[in-house]
């Protein structure tokens, strides 16, 4: 099974979703320090966005994967689903957690001294804030899908893959 | 081997593309207006149905044909596609991914405003047509080099 942790550059609160799942980071309380140095955090290129990059395997043998996919997350959620059924897997085999709904505006403010004005103290201050400040949020999503019952990748023959 | 044609909204173009190249459509005509109304998902697909990739038939040389909306992130899409092939495993040599938007022209993008997200059918619709119509003869040249490039990949498998 693929979990695949999106939001619109990937490399901000997909990564710490997908650090969470993967217990890289402390699930109990926020530590920015921890977060800086997560091996993919402010990693992403903008002409990596549509590009899914693996984080790791969880416990329960579930891939963790990141993705940046701008606003279209609900678009892929949607063709993920699509082409595993036409390849001949279950559509329950990819796992797609849209977390654009948790970029703020301190985040959006972030990226955008980061990346556009090339402040990056300033820029990354703000993005670990708004990462701060719905970091509850998105422990609650990355419980939840750490709840979901596990399904065996098996392709139409019954082969695990 | 799988072809996607691709669009917006999956409701026009690639549904027109997708018809001529499993024959549902003629290739030595313009096809008038009613011809339109009998295609499968013609102006019907909705917003929400953006994403998801409909089967439209299979063609000549077995492979199939599928529809596909990607909003407008189309390069992004498709990157993520064949991303998630790759980690799945699977082969994305016998793959087309096939945009069709380009033989849209303002006619056809304002009817598909007007009837998919005004609901405005009666308008819309014939709007929608009447683009198709006009743009016709290279919706027949992109299928025939759809066909040429399907028989190449083909060819080398």
């Amino acid at each position: 099974m693929k979990v695949i942790y999106s939001c619109y550059w990937g490399s901000y609160l997909a990564v710490v979703a997908a650090s969470l799942h993967l217990g890289l980071i402390d699930f109990d309380k926020y530590n920015k320090d921890n977060i800086i140095t997560l091996t993919m955090f402010d990693k992403i290129k903008n002409e990596e966005l549509g590009e899914l990059f693996f984080i790791g395997t969880d416990a329960g043998e579930r891939e963790v994967y990141v993705m940046g996919s701008k606003s279209s997350g609900e678009i892929l959620q949607k063709t993920f689903k699509g082409i595993a059924q036409i390849y001949g897997f279950r559509n329950d085999l990819v796992c797609f957690i849209n977390l654009n709904a948790y970029v703020n505006g301190l985040l959006f403010l972030g990226v955008f001294f980061h990346k556009s004005l090339g402040f990056n103290k300033t820029g990354i201050k703000l993005i670990l804030k708004g990462i701060e400040k719905n970091y509850n949020a998105i422990k609650k999503v990355v419980q939840n899908v750490k709840n979901e019952p596990i399904y065996e990748v098996t392709d139409t023959e019954g082969g695990a893959i | 081997m799988k072809i996607f044609y691709c669009c917006y909204g999956s409701a026009h173009s690639s549904v027109v593309a997708a018809s001529i190249h499993l024959g549902l459509m003629p290739v030595n005509r313009i096809p008038v207006a009613n011809e339109f109304m009998y295609l499968p998902h013609y102006d019907e697909t909705r917003s929400f149905e953006i994403g998801t990739p409909f089967f439209m038939g299979k063609d000549e040389f077995n492979s199939d044909v599928f529809i596909l909306g990607m909003g407008s992130e189309r390069k992004l899409i498709k990157k993520a596609i064949l991303s998630f092939l790759t980690h799945m495993g699977l082969n994305s040599k016998e793959l087309l991914m096939v945009d069709t938007l380009h033989n849209v022209n303002w006619i056809t993008k304002i009817g598909g405003f007007t009837s998919r997200r005004l609901g405005l059918i009666s308008i819309g619709r014939p709007l929608t047509i009447i683009g198709i119509q006009q743009k016709y003869r290279y919706f027949i040249e992109l299928v025939n080099n759809v066909k040429k490039r399907e028989l190449e990949i083909l060819n080398l498998a």
